[in-house]
């Protein structure tokens, strides 16, 4: 306890760690900045809503259908946030429509290939599942306002989880190093506990840094897009948010789906964590740990963002887990030991393996480790 | 208690640190002895478990320390040559942090850390940020950390350099003091630290035991190898060309050297009492600080 303490004390005494937040934030409140403009409509998205929220119903669908008809007669001049709000509306409402029909499609050919598909094959468990998935969560069938959800859940895979990936790497990467750098690990692997409870404390001590980490960008993001937009709609069916989760494997309220997204963030990050401490207890100067983690973070990055092929080599990396792009939008299928698996319960599979391997190797290395 | 090292070798590379290196300590004081890149520190850190040896083991009672692991840790206490402090921790909160370390309670902590501030004459600089140290001041909290645990075994490389004189005797005071029970082996190249107080002196050359035994002993060996002989500046010349030349006294025109050499250099040379000083010389060389 007394060791974690000290460990504690040692990553979060860096004033560096405190300076990037800070950069960050600002940096990002600077971009949030540009898309005000995104925030008008969003106001008006939220006026117009007020009295129509809720289920689709065939007078909802009648009233979209003859907005279609007068907007040719509209003068939108005259009150913009009104016309924009009232379209964005009725486009959605036509929108469910579809999606609706589309839904109820898909369902009955599932259930046809369902009939026809060897039971037993690889293909026919893949097609059982998606079908047995989407059949329990049904399908979108209402107008809410939502835009701080929205915003919330997506603002971790459009650039937080960058913010979470560089604290990690600034914060994980000295603390080997920096023991082996300063000398310090003379009197530390002389100890009793130096090659013991002292490595135990240190991936404890990470452990603590990347909740805090995590809960600090959570607030952020929590408290920015929600003065932006309010928390309305927490409580309503994942599926209905208004946008990219019409076809969610998750079938709960969204601010439980929040909860479960903050939490896989946090196993990714310190699963992460892990892997820099790795490489922390590899090299004397920590801007080498640094350096590594940080390409190994950025690179898959980097080649999402520009189609590189080099992205097809790995299923899952680092960057994957913190980032969780598309996480909960769709059915997502990972083939693992011939088993089909929804992608997150294949995460609580692999990243428990992934921590007990990380784990080994920092013990194996940490107490290999010999003074120069 | 007994500790002993086993035919143990370390080699970095091709090049050659310790080579087959072995001796026994018991309770008592040694000193490690010779010039620079000896091995002493590779000797010391195989010691204190922080350094493999490629080849041969180390023993207390009869039991490898490697199987021992933490129990053998326990029971010593460390002093590195050049070691690192935490820059924003005060001198309390490192002993506080090395006490947790070594496993002590923090009752138990509290009252150690105490006593080693006041024995090493620290204890003004008890909050004070251990980045602010001089390099006497950090050998002293290095001292203090060493004791923490009241060590059987204490190991110490080097543990007088960088302290003034008056520190270096409170230190030689407090190392008889609690030598008792213990196996406390010291490194160094200063003749005077270890002269005094140890049970044994282990001479070291290229990693190698070169020779063994009390300073007594060791300077008996080579009584009437040592002289004095007085010369002028022309003299000195030839002097330093022949022999191992120690202390030179100028007084004047005159110049009174210390030589050693195996028979009497002239006629006019006097036999001198040999000291550690001139064991040094004898058998490295070389000038000891
Ligand atoms: N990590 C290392 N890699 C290569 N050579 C090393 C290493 N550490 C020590 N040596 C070499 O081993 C030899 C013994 O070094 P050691 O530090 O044990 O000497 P020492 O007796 O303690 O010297 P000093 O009085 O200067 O402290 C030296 O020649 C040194 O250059
Ligand atoms: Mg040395």
């Amino acid at each position: 306890m007394e060791l974690l303490k000290d460990e504690l004390y040692k990553i979060f005494s860096k004033k560096l760690i405190y300076a990037a937040i800070i950069i960050l934030i600002i940096y990002s409140l600077f971009t949030m900045h540009e898309v005000g403009d995104l925030h008008i409509v969003k106001g008006a998205y939220n006026k117009y809503f007020e009295g129509y929220e809720g289920k689709i119903d065939s007078e909802k669908i009648e009233r979209a259908k003859k907005f279609g008809k007068d907007i040719e007669n509209m003068d939108f001049r005259e009150n913009r946030e009104e016309f924009f709000g009232k379209s964005l509306y009725h486009i959605e409402v036509l929108n469910i429509e579809n999606h609706k029909e589309n839904y109820s499609n898909w369902i009955s050919k599932s259930e046809e290939s369902l009939s026809k598909l060897e039971p037993n094959s690889y293909k026919y468990k893949v097609e059982k599942l998606e079908y047995e998935t989407l059949k329990k969560t049904g399908y979108k069938d209402s107008i809410y306002y939502t835009a701080g959800w929205d915003e919330i859940l997506e603002s971790n895979s459009y650039i937080v989880f960058l913010f979470i990936g560089i604290l990690i790497i600034l914060g994980v990467s000295p603390v080997f190093s920096e023991e082996y750098n300063s000398k310090m690990d003379n009197i530390i692997l002389s100890s009793r506990h130096g090659k013991g409870k002292l490595i135990l404390s240190k991936i404890t001590a990470v452990l603590i840094y990347c909740i805090f980490v995590v809960l600090i960008f959570s607030l952020f993001e929590l408290i920015t897009y929600g003065t932006l937009y309010g928390f309305k709609g927490y409580n309503v069916p994942l599926k209905n948010l208004q946008r990219l989760y019409d076809c969610t494997p998750f079938d709960m309220p969204v601010i439980k789906f929040y909860l479960i997204q903050r939490i896989f963030i946090l196993l990714g990050s310190f699963a992460f964590g892990l892997f820099v401490l790795i490489m922390s207890s590899l090299c004397k100067n920590y801007l080498v740990p640094a350096f590594i983690s940080g390409m190994v973070f950025l690179v898959p990055y980097v080649s999402d963002t520009f189609n590189f092929p080099v992205r097809k080599i790995f299923a899952v990396t680092y960057t994957d887990l913190i980032r969780l792009d598309g996480f909960g939008q769709g059915i997502d299928i990972i083939n693992f030991l011939g088993n089909p698996m929804l992608y997150h319960n294949f995460l609580l599979i692999f990243i428990p393996v992934l921590y007990a391997v990380s784990i080994s190797l920092i013990y194996f290395l940490s107490i290999r480790h010999q003074v120069s | 208690m007994k500790l002993e090292i086993r035919n143990v070798t370390k080699k970095y590379g091709k090049f050659c640190a310790v080579k087959n290196f072995s001796y026994e300590f018991t309770e008592g004081v040694y000193g490690l002895l010779g010039p620079n890149g000896a091995g002493k520190t590779t000797i010391i850190r195989i010691l204190a478990d922080v350094l493999n040896p490629t080849d041969g083991s180390v023993m207390l009672n009869g039991e490898d320390i490697k199987d021992m692991d933490y129990r053998y840790r326990n029971l010593i206490g460390y002093l590195p040559q050049d070691f690192g402090v935490y820059k924003n921790f005060t001198a309390h909160r490192f002993l506080m942090y090395i006490a947790a370390l070594k496993g002590l309670s923090k009752t138990e902590s509290q009252k150690r850390i105490e006593e080693l501030l006041e024995i090493t004459n620290l204890k003004e600089y008890s909050n004070v940020k251990t980045g602010t140290f001089s390099g006497g001041m950090k050998r002293r909290l290095g001292i203090a950390q060493a004791l923490l645990n009241d060590p059987k075994i204490l190991i110490m490389d080097e543990p007088t350099a960088g302290l003034d004189p008056k520190e270096r005797v409170r230190f030689r005071n407090l190392l008889s003091e609690i030598s008792k029970d213990k196996i406390v082996i010291l490194s160094t190249h200063i003749v005077s630290d270890i002269e005094y107080i140890s049970k044994e002196i282990v001479l070291i050359k290229k990693g190698e035991i070169l020779k063994t035994g009390s300073s007594e002993s060791l300077t008996n060996e080579i009584k009437g190898k040592v002289w004095k002989v007085l010369t002028d500046e022309n003299g000195l010349k030839t002097i330093e060309e022949r022999f191992t030349v120690g202390n030179i006294f100028r007084n004047g025109n005159k110049i009174e050297t210390r030589i050693i050499s195996e028979n009497r250099p002239d006629d006019s040379a006097e036999a001198e009492i040999p000291t550690m000083e001139d064991v040094f010389l004898y058998y490295f060389d070389e000038l000891s600080e």
